[in-house]
């Protein structure tokens, strides 16, 4: 069964039901519709974007459907990112962030697991003035409160 | 200079390009779970004070106390006046661990830590320098403890286990190989005192 799918800017997506049902969202809004061929509108997403979650959701159509993770562990690890996911996220900033927007947007977990651990892959090695370069973040602190919070943050310093 | 206060550093100016999407709080907080080390968690809360918030409470809850130099310093933020201090560090401390310092540290150490009134874990293995009566401080601002461990601190005895009953009522977990001074009285009274109390 194909489910169409609708972007923000009125592109039509035609996926296959189990693709499109890597996204929770869809996958409930499929079922409380049932069986019905009007498309499904996704307001918050635009075609660009669209086009690249669903190429990742074909690509991991197979994977088995992530569990709800308890753990109690907030520090995971962010340097298993398979090839192809690392492939795939080369994107600009202003993709990435989007991507991570939509993932979100849509609840496919592990596609906003990977935008989450690329990114914090990109800010892991920097000093605070490089990620703001590379995120374009104007610095909203006085000289006066940078120096303090470092100050007060002394202790993480050590590795 | 006048204090900086915590409304101060809460309410940033958004002065980011519109180039580039803002992600909100709930985002730029699990972009930070997957940073694994306290450096670059620290790094990260310097960017920019939407940063340093949403960073704040991780870098907090759970600090790696790795030597007696990082106890130091943490107890040096600890110990400032709240109207010093940039953000209320010491509600946001949830969990800590002294087994890699326990054989350092001493009571005028552990008992800056008795600000910390919102602590659920505390791990004191090995910390054979301790007396109870810095015990008892920590115990004393211990009410929200829910899992305790006292293993191989051997000057545990009723007496201590008699305040963590009276003081420390969510407890679930209590360790205490070696210490050998406690006996069945203490417990039972642990017992009737804490309801959740699951492990001993």
């Amino acid at each position: 069964m194909t489910i169409t799918l609708t972007s923000l800017d009125n592109l039509e997506f035609k996926v296959d039901k189990d693709v499109a049902e890597r996204s929770v969202l869809i996958k409930n809004m499929i079922e409380d519709v049932g069986e019905s061929d009007s498309p499904i509108p996704l307001p918050n997403v635009t075609s660009a974007v669209l086009k690249k979650v669903i190429e990742y959701c074909e690509h991991h159509r197979h994977d088995p459907v992530p569990v709800q993770d308890e753990s109690d562990d907030p520090r995971k690890r962010s340097n298993d990112i398979e090839e192809w996911d690392m492939k795939f996220m080369q994107v600009d900033q202003e993709m990435l962030f989007e991507i991570i927007l939509a993932a979100n947007y849509l609840d496919i977990k592990p596609l906003l697991d990977v935008g989450c651990k690329t990114v914090a892959n990109i800010i892991k090695g920097k000093t605070p003035e490089e990620i703001r370069k590379v995120f374009n973040i104007v610095n909203d602190f006085t000289p006066e409160e940078e120096a303090q919070i470092r100050k007060e943050n002394e202790w993480a310093e050590d590795r | 200079m006048s204090p900086l206060t915590t409304t101060s550093i809460l309410s940033p100016r958004s002065l980011r390009k519109r180039s580039l999407p803002t992600l909100p709080s709930e985002l730029i907080l699990h972009i930070f779970k997957f940073l694994t080390t306290p450096h670059d968690l620290r790094v990260a809360i310097l960017v920019c004070k939407l940063w340093c918030t949403c960073g704040m409470d991780l870098l907090w809850s759970r600090p790696a106390l790795l030597s007696s130099s990082v106890v130091e310093q943490i107890t040096q933020t600890l110990s400032l006046e709240p109207s010093e201090m940039t953000f209320p560090y010491r509600d946001h401390v949830r969990r800590l661990n002294f087994s890699l310092v326990a054989r350092d540290l001493v009571d005028e150490e552990l008992v800056r830590f008795a600000c910390c009134t919102r602590l659920e874990r505390l791990i004191l293995q090995g910390c054979t320098q301790i007396t109870p009566d810095a015990l008892l401080r920590i115990l004393m601002a211990g009410q929200a403890l829910v899992s305790l461990d006292l293993s191989e601190i051997t000057t545990v005895g009723d007496s201590v286990i008699e305040q963590v009953a009276t003081y420390c009522t969510k407890l679930h977990t209590l360790y205490i190989a070696s210490c050998n001074a406690v006996t069945d009285s203490s417990i039972s009274k642990l017992a009737q005192s804490c309801p959740s109390l699951k492990r001993v």
